[in-house]
């Protein structure tokens, strides 16, 4: 491809991406911003996440306190900012194990059908009758809660939308010549499988991949507010609306403030994570 | 056909049983003595031993799923430790109270759900189009607990015009009933509207765009004709199969808003259950959400098979 074909391609994928209007530079700053925020958090605000100040609970927002203060004394402010932290951490790392599991096991369930694969999806069909926040609330009882922990709930959890998506996908690529010959000359399982079908795989991972994240920070501050995710002193945004819920008629801001974050950047990841598909793989529009 | 609906039924079978593997597995990884949970840390060891035995906690795991099985085909589901009560009696009192808020959510969203992406592809681009977007977007993105704190806060504590929490059954007082299902069933059912209008849509617009469309147009057949004869039948069948996967929503319901709203339904004995390491309560509740579930996919798979030889050929 010449340089300038490309370069429009490139250009078309940007106009693509920011066809649905401006709420898509919105949500892409509000994205930025909440990476900058969890990264940043140490630096943006003068308190640490578990100071507390005992003479100073419920106090209302102001310049010291931009969103007041809780039944501690903490402040609400850098407790969002340290929360930002949690969902970030859990939904990237419970993402990327999704991805690297679910591919694996929907490519090999697609290319090798037979017995491994039936059993891989007769699995993936089993776990999606089963309701889905008992198993995960079972699990994050069973592994203790804690990032790690909560991180692989949510990657089992997410693990059969990428298992099916991948599956597909490699039952129609696999008719593909490229594919049906590569035994031919000689190449095992496990080349055809990283070397023809995953890379065709790709664009329609990270479009998985960007929309999934939003579904994993609701899931993870789901997890928090039933108090069985990330505990106690580490700040989560569910878990800071489940402990302001307790005052709610005292300081409704306690409880109204963390869930406006979740909806702000679950809302913003959608609408990224959609624009990204209509332009990186418009065949997936709707299936997804 | 027969060998089509054979070979759906056997795998059908077949989830099930992993399903009975799976919820048996999730409880016995659990940390945990159930017997010293539930008898206290105060009882000696000689009771909490007889309780393991008469518990059968000290077989060998196969046989403890072998006699969990056993008394699910016996109809003899085991005790609640927690509770002390028979599991079957149990679960005869929380179902119908999920039921009462789940089969309602599931009909206003799958009506609101498909009326809105309908319309919405019909008026496509049109600013009635880009309100029903934007509130599916708002409405996928909005945590469930938070949206019934909220709500919790401006009608029940604030304008005091609907009660905070609790259930009451339809059959003693309708009224206050449907006063305390409101918010809810509001909860429950806004995520799930805003998916089924968003695939509506999608499908619509897909549908829309196809040879045989075009061609009932060209024959000048009326548009709305077209869309509700035509455009809507092919549009709606991935639609029920989302519908029928929420099944297992409605009837294990939604942890968080019986959570939030205190309802003394399927998912709170669950979660209490799971807490309190109630292996039989927990085994059986997920095994028959899963059931059910499995049950309507059938049903809804054979009734495409049915209508569509394509699906039945597809299937083998």
């Amino acid at each position: 491809m010449d340089k300038n074909m490309r370069k429009s391609a490139f250009r078309n994928t940007l106009r693509v991406f920011f066809a649905r209007g401006p709420i898509v530079i919105i949500c892409s700053v509000i994205v930025l911003l909440f990476f900058f925020a969890a990264i940043f958090a140490p630096i943006l605000t003068p308190y640490t996440e578990t100071q507390q100040d005992l003479l100073n609970t419920f106090a209302k927002p102001s310049g010291t306190h931009l969103f007041g203060t809780d039944s501690l004394g903490r402040d609400v402010f850098t407790r969002i900012l340290y929360g930002a932290r949690v969902s970030l951490i859990t939904s990237l790392i419970s993402s990327v194990l999704a991805l690297v599991v679910g591919s694996f096991l929907g490519m090999v369930a697609g290319y090798l059908e037979g017995a491994v694969g039936q059993l891989i999806m007769r699995i993936t069909d089993a776990q999606l009758s089963l309701p889905p926040l008992i198993v995960s609330m079972t699990l994050a009882t069973a592994l203790g809660g804690g990032i790690w922990g909560v991180s692989i709930v949510i990657a089992i959890s997410i693990l059969p939308t990428y298992v099916r998506m991948v599956n597909g996908l490699v039952l129609t690529i696999k008719n593909n010549d490229f594919v049906v010959v590569a035994p031919l000359v000689g190449q095992t399982s496990f080349q055809v499988l990283y070397k023809h079908l995953f890379p065709n795989c790709f664009p329609s991972l990270i479009v998985l991949f960007t929309m999934n994240l939003g579904g994993a920070i609701m899931l993870e501050s789901s997890l928090s507010f039933l108090g069985i995710g990330i505990t106690a002193p580490v700040p989560a945004w569910g878990s800071m609306v489940s402990d302001g819920y307790q005052y709610l008629f005292k300081a409704p801001s306690l409880a109204i403030v963390p869930g406006i974050f979740v909806m702000l950047t679950v809302i913003a990841f959608n609408i990224v994570g959609d624009s990204l598909r209509d332009s990186l793989d418009p065949r997936l529009r709707g299936k997804l | 056909m027969g060998k089509f609906i054979l070979r759906r039924l056997g795998i059908s079978l077949i989830i099930v049983f992993l399903v009975s593997l799976f919820a048996f597995s999730l409880m016995h990884i659990l940390p945990g003595d159930p017997a010293r949970l539930a008898l206290g840390e105060e009882a000696s060891e000689e009771d909490v031993q007889a309780l393991r035995e008469e518990l059968n906690l000290d077989k060998p795991l196969p046989v403890q799923y072998w006699l969990w099985i056993k008394g699910l085909f016996t109809g003899d589901m085991g005790y609640s430790i927690i509770y002390n009560r028979s599991v079957k009696e149990m679960l005869t009192e929380k179902i119908p109270r999920t039921l009462s808020l789940g089969i309602p959510s599931l009909i206003i969203s799958s009506v609101l759900g498909i009326t809105f992406g309908v319309l919405s592809a019909i008026k496509r681009g049109k600013w009635i189009d880009q309100l029903i977007t934007f509130l599916a977007t708002l409405g996928a993105g909005t945590p469930v607990f938070w949206i019934g704190i909220i709500l919790m806060y401006f009608f029940g504590v604030k304008l005091r015009i609907l009660p905070i929490s609790g259930w009451t059954s339809p059959a003693v007082d309708f009224t206050k009933y449907v006063r305390q299902a409101l918010m809810p069933v509001f909860c429950l059912s806004l995520h799930l509207t805003a998916s089924i209008s968003r695939q509506t849509r999608a499908n619509m617009l897909d549908v829309v765009n196809q040879d045989y469309i075009r061609t009932c147009r060209a024959n000048g057949i009326n548009e709305r004709s077209v869309i509700f004869r035509h455009a809507l039948r092919n549009t709606l069948i991935p639609i029920i199969t989302i519908i029928a996967l929420q099944i297992r929503q409605v009837i294990g319901g939604s942890l968080m808003v019986e959570q939030v709203f205190n309802i003394p339904g399927i998912g709170l004995m669950v979660k209490q259950g799971i807490m309190g390491r109630d292996y039989l309560v927990v085994q059986s509740s997920v095994l028959i959400i899963s059931l059910v579930t499995t049950v309507c996919n059938v049903f809804v798979d054979i009734l495409y098979g049915l209508v569509n030889p394509q699906i039945r050929k597809s299937w083998g």
